[in-house]
């Protein structure tokens, strides 16, 4: 794995706006930064990235198959008890899921450690699939690649085909926050591939979302819902006043309500437990586990809700030395074994994985200043290096 | 509006990571604006009900019991208590409801319209919880006819025209979402509150 200082491409703003990325630049911050890219060999992404992803997801498969018939863990990871026929129910019937991102510490150097897997509402999703690939592409087309340079990226096919798989009637509704723009694009892109995949979609803001006499969740014209894609967190919608009518509502959802169990930092803790000789897996305890000693001095503290970074802190010698401010934690926090993301040339890049149904599918890289990956991170590209 | 790449097909001859093929259909050129365009406008099925001015009238049309009746009119009046539209002054309630067709409330400072009829299922089938119905003024509502012909034209609490077919008829067919209620605004409270002030340019995205 290398940091190779490439050069952007003098045109990239016009490809952008050709193909509807409008969110590269992001409260007058840059977001997409293609000046230079990561570079890996396809053994680096075969076997400590791909192989991982994949047996770490089944893992995780596993582990809420025991979750959703045990309660002690179901309340240790305060998923509200108004919400567990929900998430029980939903994987009982299988419903399916769409997709996920795990996050790695890794630089080419040793074994990918996992620090969370985003299972319910991951971003960056669109600069993955199609930006990503288009750069690849077109650096390919002007030789500044040689030939036979790849990338570890098939999410665009794999959704595709995950949304031509999908059980149901045919339709599809995507809500977000309609005003957060890179959440919006988000669901604008999954909206393209499920269009393609032959579905009839409609995106509706999450305020336009209704719920009829009969529990059906509908639209402003009340009309039923039959499958909901929501890129917004099932913690936050359980607390909502419509978290309870989930249960018992014939309305499905992407993710299902079972992905509670994953995007929760509280799996960290679970799975570590199951095999603490994983390679992929770092030392994790619940902060009121007092075998979290075995972390000494050095170590992450994590709100089992929260994403891009916030409220996280690094803690060294006992000390904090990094840390992100945010609105989490009050639900309860895991302590998990430091493993800093590597540097180069004093940046920091995040390995996201992709997971498209069950199977691994691509790679994102994000990359920070600090050690702690916040959503003020670039979207790095990266490719694999012609054999 | 489509935007697609190809992968240069002379770039290897082996097996491959990445897509063969990325193709956006909506996204290309215009970007998200372009999607308004593909929205999906599925024909709704339609909902059969019955429409009285009170039970009285409900019973000499001799298509439900008396003693239902009675219960689905009571269930009206109490939907009425609680849902009846208002309004702070009777001006602005007049105005939407007809001179003479709006009474004070409780308390005194908002008026509320009179119920005029109320509204059931054709059949006990549907389910449908009886609502209460207001007139609608002239000219704000889709009545049909003309001058001295023309039908009482209703509302429901919550602004949807219901209309009887014609003549003296009790009957109509209009849309499920004429005649349900339903809740809206229940999801995005908690990601707003978590947020904060910038939650909207945050989102739930991670």
């Amino acid at each position: 794995m290398r940091r190779v200082r490439i050069g952007e491409r003098p045109d990239w703003r016009m490809h952008a706006a050709r193909n509807g990325f409008h969110f590269h630049t992001l409260a007058d911050q840059p977001y997409w930064d293609e000046s230079h890219a990561y570079a890996f060999t396809l053994d680096e992404i075969e076997e400590e990235i791909e192989a991982p992803s994949a047996e770490l997801h089944a893992l995780c498969l596993d582990f809420v198959d025991r979750a959703v018939e045990d309660e002690h863990i179901l309340a240790g990871l305060r998923i509200p008890r108004c919400a567990w026929d929900a998430v029980r129910d939903s994987w009982h019937r299988r419903d399916p899921s769409l997709y996920g991102r795990l996050d790695f510490a890794y630089g080419g150097d040793g074994p990918a450690k996992l620090l969370e897997y985003n299972a319910d509402t991951p971003t960056a999703l669109y600069e993955t699939a199609v930006f990503q690939w288009l750069w690849l592409e077109d650096l390919l087309a002007n030789g500044r690649l040689a030939r036979g340079a790849d990338q570890y990226n098939a999410v665009h096919e794999r959704l595709i085909a995950r949304f031509r798989a999908m059980p149901g009637d045919g339709t599809l509704a995507l809500t977000a926050f309609a005003d957060a723009p890179e959440d919006r694009g988000t669901v604008a892109y999954l909206e393209d591939c499920a269009s393609q995949a032959g579905l009839a979609c409609r995106f509706l803001d999450l305020g336009e979302i209704g719920l009829d006499a009969a529990g059906c969740f509908i639209d402003r014209r009340r009309t039923p819902i039959s499958r909901l894609f929501k890129l917004y967190p099932w913690e936050w919608a359980f607390a909502d006043t419509f978290g309870v009518a989930v249960a018992r509502t014939p309305t499905r959802f992407l993710e299902p309500p079972w992905k509670a169990i994953l995007s929760n930092k509280g799996l960290l803790p679970y799975l570590y437990a199951r095999e603490p000789n994983h390679p992929n897996l770092l030392p994790a305890y619940f902060e009121t586990d007092p075998a979290r000693a075995a972390l000494g001095t050095r170590y992450v503290r994590k709100p089992l809700y929260s994403r891009e970074g916030a409220n996280i802190q690094m803690v060294e010698e006992g000390i904090v030395v990094a840390q992100d401010h945010g609105p989490y934690g009050a639900e309860g926090y895991i302590r998990q074994a430091l493993a800093p993301v590597p540097c180069f040339d004093g940046r920091r890049p995040l390995v996201g994985s992709w997971i498209v149904g069950d199977a691994a599918a691509g790679l994102c890289i994000r990359e920070s200043a600090g050690p702690i990956t916040t959503n003020a991170a670039l979207f790095v590209p990266h490719y694999i290096e012609a054999a | 509006m489509s935007s697609q790449g190809r992968k240069d097909e002379l770039d290897e001859g082996g097996r491959s990571k990445r897509s063969q093929v990325v193709t956006l259909v909506m996204l290309g050129g215009a970007g998200i604006a372009a999607l308004e365009l593909a929205r999906v406008d599925p024909s709704q099925r339609m909902e059969d009900v019955r429409i009285y001015p009170d039970a009285e009238a409900c019973v000499a049309a001799w298509v439900r019991t008396e003693a239902e009746c009675r219960a689905d009119y009571a269930a009206a009046r109490r939907t009425y208590a609680e849902a009846a539209p208002t309004y702070p002054s009777k001006d602005l309630c007049e105005a939407q409801h007809g001179v003479g067709e709006c009474r004070s409330a409780d308390p005194g400072d908002r008026f509320v319209p009179f119920m005029a009829a109320y509204v059931v299922g054709a059949t006990a089938a549907q389910k449908l919880d009886p609502q209460p119905l207001f007139r609608a003024a002239s000219g704000t509502s889709d009545v049909r006819g003309f001058g001295a012909f023309a039908q009482p034209g209703y509302r429901t609490s919550w602004g949807c025209p219901v209309n009887p077919a014609g003549g003296s008829s009790s009957a109509a067919r209009v849309p499920p979402a004429s005649v349900r209620p339903a809740l809206f605004g229940g999801f995005g409270a908690t990601g707003r509150a978590v947020c904060g002030d910038d939650g909207a340019a945050q989102g739930g995205g991670g």
